[in-house]
């Protein structure tokens, strides 16, 4: 609450001023009855035109006043409700984007996008309106009692009848109506099952023609939904007549009992008719109080929300004192004992992951779904922490580095294409905004995207909103394409090749062996084909490294490498692959075996 | 005046009901309320297909709802009657008072002692004092007589002042009174005629009470009829869903069917009662309170009714300046938003690539821009309360100051003044409902439109 609530102190003074302008409004609006009063008394009853004249202009000016004091009010609530959500806006983006993923997943990306967009503007508008109209019920209730004590001391109990009554109407309303509105939701989601199932299952009822069937479990519960909602709006319209009823009543006992203290010499004729206007002016002032309550909890919700949000601390934090990456640093990605636990899951997803990735070569992760090779990989730019064990890069932990040299020295290509809206070109440089065309264009050439050429105006071709106007294919190419022109030191590609054919698949890895010579570069794979001349393959299996090597070790040795193999290779693929490999592995053996006869010898 | 803001919060409230996915995606069109109808016409007649079964009951809310409104409006005059008699009552009172102020402690005058015989035994009573005292200069020396004659014209100054001073008092109360002060009875003290007021306080009370009761009455058959309708729109729906060709489904997903099952039909539920019940009363209200401020007074009426075209003149050029910047504002959301999301989606690749820094400058850039149209949308669309409030204040201060001049030369009466007050008060509202039914028309058009749409959907056939 705290943490939203003070980005109103840029706007103290509009707040005073609002104050200040919202209580010239109510005592213009208050004055109104007095002087109509006089009017009455002194103009009308002791016959002076010249009185109605000069009391009317005076009337006049004060209305003017009101009208200039109420207009203030809505410029200043506009200001500050808008600012005020411009500030909490701002801090909520930035938190977010301050995140780790595991703060991301705990909210998850939609609850966070509708907390910094719908949320924050329900804030402004109740913000506004709060401001705007319900800032003045509480000192009109406050100016309308002392007006009403200073014109008919003896009748103010009259008025509290009233408002006494109004309450006792809304509070027996709210406590009615509240506990069935729930039950209406209740309702809406089983009427809604309801009719989901059905479509679900509509093959299935007509082949057995059970429509009949659905549609009676339909009727029950639109029935019971009817029932409910009479009753609520019956309810609800009681509301209108009696209020109208109640102010009714107010009035006229006012005249009645107004009556008696004006024979008795205690009130005269123009207080009593300023009365009823205080009487009627106190009742609205509770009644948007009431309204507040309805608003209130609303915004209080919002408004814990995003103080939620601002108030998580970061699991990743940035080390003190951050140790540097070499000048020429290598890029080595090295795998010490590593477990992983997602936050809030007591199973670790990861654990025991001993490797070491060298510059120069290419580690290949495979395996089943959901076996943990997007986790794993996720864990050297620091998307999470490790649960226990070590990454390191040339040597130093990954938490030791800063942010900065980090990202730095990684070209990240994720599972799924993710581009931003901009041009194709912007796109291409997000990660190294300095580079030359030529270099753009190499870095599109290599990831096979040169269907950018024949895009409307190429590199300048527009990219829509999460980049929704090019297809899944070319977004992954560009994203490759965006961490080629980055040039980093350890490339990761996070299944990155399943969504081209296997001709650009291997065109793209051909085109990467050049750039690639000196770099770390681990891919996750789903295609044996894509990683078959990896020197590295790592086999997972639930979060356990069931295998490592090249290709042919692991066909002969990893039963869960050979199962995929076969899963993915024809018979006949997999007899010639076999083959090859014995014929390799013999010719290996028998090369040992010379060197050992050499040896005995 | 306070009527207008329950309006307003109404709108705010409807403003912020329709939340339907996280992101208002469709663009600003999609977010509405309810959007516009195609054919306004054709969907309306349908409705009133579905309507025609309850044409009697309907029937009734009008008459219903008719009679309450002309109840309600039939009381502020009858109030103001119950003034004119305390006024009336008031000025007996106070008359009285003055004069038995003037007679020594515990005086009585004899019955039928009326306050013009009571002026005119004065006046016999000052003529014979004067003699008595003329006689009694002459008997004196001649060096006396002087200061005596002076004295005496002193004395008499006085006397005439004090019973100036009586007449004018007279010459206050309004003219139609005058001739009933002059034959007060002033042998006794007079009182309220509590009598009179208690009647006018019973019939007010049976008003109140029946106008309250055919208003609840309207309420409670309208809710059975619209709850009907809305129960038999979601049943047909639902047959309908089984009658449909399968590949109907293909193309359509399951969200679109469900939503006009829940958010179109409670829509049509929800408008229909209100603009029924709100057509009527508001167009009965208008009428019946041009009536009742005629038969007050048609300067007055004149006065009031002016105020109102200002006001919708006002109304429209704010509307049409804060269209423009709803739109713009409404452009920087979806900007925000679309960017919001973007940024989140892709949370990732923006961190690798060292993104976050141009994201924020980014939404900064989309922020301020947002602020700009927000707060003057919001400002111009609350400036239309406050402008209607002042120009409402005006008809009241110019009613008051008409009414009182009326008042003094006894076309109007004071009780006649407050009703008129009460009655400008009530007259804005039902002017702004009016003006925002065909909003309310066009969204139950739009959403009975949807579902007749599924519903002529080309069957299955068997
Ligand atoms: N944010 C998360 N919170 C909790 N559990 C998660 C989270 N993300 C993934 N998991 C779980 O961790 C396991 C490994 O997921 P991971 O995404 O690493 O698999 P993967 O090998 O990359 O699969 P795929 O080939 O489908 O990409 C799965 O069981 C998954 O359910
Ligand atoms: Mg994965």
């Amino acid at each position: 609450m705290k943490q939203v609530l003070k980005f109103f102190k840029p706007y103290w003074w509009m707040l005073i001023l609002i104050l200040i302008t919202t209580s010239v409004g109510v005592w213009a609006t208050l004055q109104l009855p007095m002087m109509m009063a006089s009017i009455v008394d002194n103009g009308i009853i002791g016959q002076d035109e010249s009185y109605i004249i000069s009391e009317g202009l005076k009337m006049l000016g004060i209305t003017a006043i009101g009208g200039v004091a109420v207009v203030g009010s809505g410029f200043l609530a506009a200001r500050i409700g808008s600012g005020f959500a411009k500030e909490v806006r701002a801090a909520t983006f930035a938190k977010v984007n301050s995140f780790s993923q595991a703060e991301i997943n705990k909210f998850s990306t939609a609850s966070l996008i509708t907390r910094s967009s719908n949320d924050v503007q329900q804030l402004q508008q109740v913000t506004i309106l709060i401001l705007r109209m319900v800032l003045q019920a509480p000192i009109m209730a406050v100016g309308a009692v002392i007006n009403a004590l200073a014109t008919a001391p003896n009748m103010t109990w009259v008025m509290a009848l009233g408002v006494s009554a109004f309450f006792v109407l809304i509070i027996a309303l709210f406590i009615a109506v509240m506990p069935k509105f729930k039950i209406v939701q209740k309702l809406v989601d089983k009427l809604n099952l309801v009719a989901r199932e059905n479509l679900t299952g509509l093959r299935i009822i007509r082949a057995f023609r059970n429509e009949k069937y659905e549609e009676k479990k339909f009727a029950a519960a639109n029935e019971d939904m009817r029932r409910i909602n009479v009753w609520i709006n019956r309810a609800i319209s009681l509301m209108q007549p009696m209020m109208t009823l109640i102010v009714n009543g107010v009035l006229l006992a006012i005249v009645w009992v107004g009556a008696h203290e004006i024979a008795s010499g205690n009130l005269e004729i123009g207080n009593m008719m300023a009365f009823m206007q205080y009487a009627l002016q106190v009742i609205m002032s509770f009644l948007f109080l009431a309204v507040l309550m309805i608003f209130l909890p609303r915004a209080q919700v919002s408004m814990a929300r995003i103080g939620e949000i601002l108030s998580t601390k970061n699991s990743i934090k940035e080390p003190e004192n951050p140790e540097p990456f070499d000048q020429n640093m290598k890029g080595i990605v090295e795998f010490r004992d590593v477990t992983f636990s997602y936050p809030d899951a007591d199973a670790p997803i990861l654990s025991g992951i001993n490797f070491t990735a060298q510059p120069g070569q290419t580690t290949a992760f495979i395996g089943s779904t959901g076996s943990g090779k997007s986790t794993l990989i996720n864990l050297i730019p620091r998307f999470y922490d490790v649960s226990a064990g070590q990454v390191l890069i040339d040597g130093r932990d990954v938490r030791d580095v800063s942010h900065e040299d980090l990202v730095r020295a990684i070209g990240y290509v994720p599972q799924k294409g993710v581009l931003f809206s901009g041009t194709v070109e912007s796109n291409i440089k997000y990660g190294a905004p300095k580079i030359s065309d030529k270099e753009v264009l190499k870095a599109a050439e290599i990831a096979q995207a040169e269907f950018v050429l024949d895009l409307d105006g190429a590199f300048k071709h527009h990219i829509a909103q999460g980049g929704s106007n090019v297809s899944g294919g070319q977004k992954q190419r560009l994203s490759i394409a965006r961490a080629i022109a980055k040039n980093p030191e350890i490339f990761i590609f996070d299944d990155s090749f399943s969504a081209v054919d296997y001709k650009t698949d291997a065109a793209l890895r051909h085109a990467l062996k050049p750039i690639t010579r000196d770099k770390t570069v681990l891919i996750v794979a789903q295609r044996i084909s894509t990683i078959k001349a990896a020197e590295q393959i790592v086999v997972l299996d639930e979060g356990h490294i069931v295998g490592r090597g090249t290709h042919q070790e692991l066909l002969l040795n990893c039963k869960v490498y050979r199962e995929i193999a076969q899963s993915q290779f024809s018979d006949i693929e997999m007899e010639r692959e076999m083959a090859a490999i014995r014929v390799a592995d013999r010719k290996a053996a028998i090369a040992k075996d010379r060197a050992g006869v050499n040896y005995g010898q | 005046m306070a009527s207008d803001q329950t309006e307003e919060l109404k709108k705010i409230q409807a403003n912020n009901k329709p939340q339907r996915g996280p992101m208002g995606h469709g663009g600003p069109a999609a977010m509405m309320p309810g959007g516009k109808a195609k054919n306004l016409g054709k969907s309306m007649k349908q409705l009133a297909g579905y309507l025609k079964e309850y044409k009697w009951r309907l029937l009734t809310v009008l008459i219903f709802a008719v009679a309450s409104t002309v109840f309600a409006i039939m009381s502020p005059k009858i109030l103001g009657n119950m003034t004119n008699q305390i006024v009336n009552d008031y000025i007996k009172i106070k008359t009285y008072d003055t004069v038995m102020e003037k007679l020594p402690q515990g005086a009585t005058l004899p019955k039928g002692t009326t306050v013009a015989k009571l002026s005119d035994l004065m006046k016999q009573q000052a003529e014979v004092e004067l003699q008595m005292q003329k006689d009694a200069i002459v008997s004196l020396p001649a060096e006396q007589q002087k200061i005596a004659i002076e004295k005496l014209n002193n004395e008499m100054a006085a006397q005439q002042k004090q019973s100036q001073e009586f007449a004018n008092q007279l010459k206050n109360v309004p003219q139609d009174q005058r001739s009933e002060i002059e034959n007060l009875d002033l042998s006794q003290k007079p009182t309220m005629n509590y009598g009179y007021l208690g009647q006018t306080a019973l019939l007010l009370i049976g008003l109140f009470v029946l106008s309250a009761a055919f208003g609840y009455a309207q309420g409670w058959i309208l809710t059975g009829v619209t709850q009907q309708v809305a129960f038999r729109f979601r049943r047909d729906i639902s047959e309908k869903i089984n009658r449909l060709p399968l590949k109907y489904f293909d193309t359509r997903p399951f969200g679109d069917v469900l939503s006009r099952i829940t958010n179109d039909v409670d829509t049509i539920a929800q408008s229909l009662s209100q603009s029924l019940s709100q057509m009527i009363t508001s167009v009965t209200m208008i009428i019946g309170i041009l009536v009742m401020m005629l038969s007050i007074s048609w300067q007055m009426t004149g006065i009031a009714v002016i105020t109102v075209p200002l006001s919708l003149i006002f109304i429209v050029v704010i509307v049409k300046r804060s269209q423009k910047y709803f739109k713009q504002q409404q452009d920087s959301l979806g900007d925000i938003n679309g960017h919001i999301e973007e940024i989140y989606a892709g949370h990732n690749v923006v961190k690798v690539f060292g993104g976050e820094k141009r994201a924020i400058q980014k939404f900064n850039r989309y922020n301020r821009s947002l602020h700009e149209s927000a707060w003057k949308s919001q400002f111009l669309s609350g400036l239309m309360f406050p402008i209607m409030n002042f120009i409402s204040n005006l008809g009241y201060v110019a009613v008051a100051m008409m009414g009182g001049w009326l008042a003094i030369n006894g076309r109007v009466s004071i009780g006649d003044i407050q009703a008129f007050i009460q009655y400008v008060q009530q007259f804005n509202q039902p002017i702004m409902q009016v003006a925002n039914i065909t909003n309310v028309i066009q969204s139950t058009a739009a959403a009975s439109e949807r579902v007749f749409e599924f519903l002529g959907e080309e069957e299955e056939k068997v």
